[in-house]
């Protein structure tokens, strides 16, 4: 499982952490990044939520 | 017959059995006479939102035509699709970060305390009027560098934009003057601003650079007309929406006097219940596929994020307000590029203005016969709420944000 943050498009509204806080941080720069890479298949219910959630789309998933 | 009439204050009045009638008979409505498609099924409203290749915001996202000599939202990045869009939004968009806007909370209390204090003797006030237009008025004044004196009239004139005549469609006279008038103002104000730069964002957008070129005035002038419209009006329609629903529902006014801690859980089912923004336009490019219909090219869309979150495909017992529910997946702010660039500030506003609300007049009670609603054919709240209430001599403390 590959977690991709677009970097142009996320604003640093933190939904992702708030939903998975053992995967995503946002960084003083205001912008999300991935506290593991690659993360835990088993995290994979939460990370999902988090792409739905995410209010600029800029989290994608890759197998 | 089943009919979709944004112009219709019939309908304005409680849109939420016709958008209910839409999800289930007409998930792809056609009304032929105005000419538009609607969506109002939450997958349908949200993959509308995504789609940013298919369904474009470059003719606005009103069904009204522009207004000519005007700079309304057809010119800002509101309008606009990648790669501009971003582009243009990125000039600003680092500054209305949650992080960067909860620094304003302090600035944002001592507003709503300094309005409160005006009306708080009398026991009576017009919440709209007095408390809920002028505090988001003079937030985003402050950041726009529009000055005191002149914020009553800004805010005249954003009312009188989007007020529609009932049943008629387009843009009536007066409406169009006020685009006009706003644009006029916005002018005069880029041109003090390049004459004397002051700290304000006005001055900043003048000195921002685009591809190693300074933005045109008719940008600037874009910009500010769009924040003074979406940063202002919403906000204003969300704390009256907040305020009424609350005191429709007597369990959630109990529940919310008893733990201030639900104020958030209040502004969200708020958004969700009855959404400030109740429908957006798109323009189809190319093609779009909805229900087994390949809808043509140039044909218009309306994205209905009043009836998405009511949609009982997502949300359990929809029309019930509940200030304990996860709201979170409503569609108020919209979804992906476009999502609310002001999504942060319009909840600090929110989660200040109702926590010195409860504070200071929690026994609130409206007077329904001076409700005056707001006929527009997006924004959905009140021009006028008449209140009493006993003002509270104990302070109560405020929660902490989380």
């Amino acid at each position: 499982m590959r977690v991709v943050i677009d970097e142009t498009l996320c604003e640093g509204n933190a939904e992702c952490m708030k939903i998975a806080p053992e995967v995503f941080v946002v960084g003083d720069d205001d912008r999300a990044r991935l506290v593991v890479d690659p993360p835990p298949e088993a995290l994979r219910a939460r990370i999902e939520a988090a792409v739905r959630r995410c209010p600029r789309q800029a989290i994608a998933l890759r197998e | 017959m089943l009919q979709l009439d944004p112009y219709a204050w019939e309908f304005h009045e409680d849109p939420y059995p016709t958008y209910r009638r839409l999800r289930d008979e007409a998930p792809l409505y056609r009304n032929e006479r105005l000419g538009f498609w609607a969506l109002s099924r939450h997958d349908d409203v949200l993959a509308g939102f995504k789609d940013t290749a298919h369904l474009s915001n470059a003719d606005g996202v009103s069904l009204d035509r522009a207004v000519d000599g005007a700079a309304s939202d057809r010119a800002s990045f509101l309008a606009m699709d990648p790669p501009r869009h971003d582009e243009m939004r990125g000039l600003v968009a680092r500054g209305f970060t949650p992080k960067r806007v909860a620094d304003l909370e302090p600035h944002i209390r001592a507003i709503a305390t300094a309005h409160i204090d005006r009306f708080i003797e009398r026991a009576e006030c017009d919440f709209i009027r007095e408390f809920a237009g002028p505090l988001p008025m003079d937030v985003v004044s402050e950041l726009l560098g529009v000055p005191g004196e002149d914020r009553d009239r800004l805010r005249a004139l954003a009312e009188t934009l989007l007020h529609r005549k009932d049943g008629i469609a387009g843009i009536p006279p007066a409406a169009a003057d006020a685009a006009r008038s706003i644009t006029a103002y916005f002018r005069d104000l880029v041109v003090a601003r390049r004459r004397q730069p002051s700290g304000d964002l006005a001055s900043a957008l003048l000195a921002a650079e685009l591809d190693s070129a300074r933005l045109s005035e008719r940008d600037v002038i874009a910009f500010l007309f769009l924040m003074i419209i979406a940063g202002n009006e919403t906000t204003t329609k969300l704390l009256g929406n907040a305020l009424y629903w609350l005191w429709r529902n007597p369990a959630a006014r109990d529940a919310v006097r008893a733990d201030p801690g639900l104020v958030p859980g209040w502004i969200e089912e708020t958004l969700r219940y009855d959404s400030s923004t109740q429908m957006l336009a798109r323009t189809v490019r190319g093609g779009v596929a909805f229900h087994g219909r390949t809808l043509p090219d140039g044909d218009r869309v309306l994205l209905l994020v009043g009836a998405a979150n009511r949609d009982e495909r997502v949300f359990a017992d929809p029309d019930r307000f509940d200030v304990r529910r996860d709201a979170s997946a409503h569609l108020a702010f919209g979804r992906g590029t476009h999502f609310c660039m002001g999504a942060a500030l319009a909840r600090l506003e929110a989660r200040v203005a109702l926590e010195e609300v409860q504070r200071r007049f929690a026994d609130f009670e409206i007077e329904p016969s001076g409700l005056v609603r707001v006929h527009s054919i997006n924004v959905r709240g009140y021009a006028a709420m008449p209140i009493r209430f006993t003002p509270c001599t104990i302070t109560r403390s405020i929660p902490r944000s989380a």
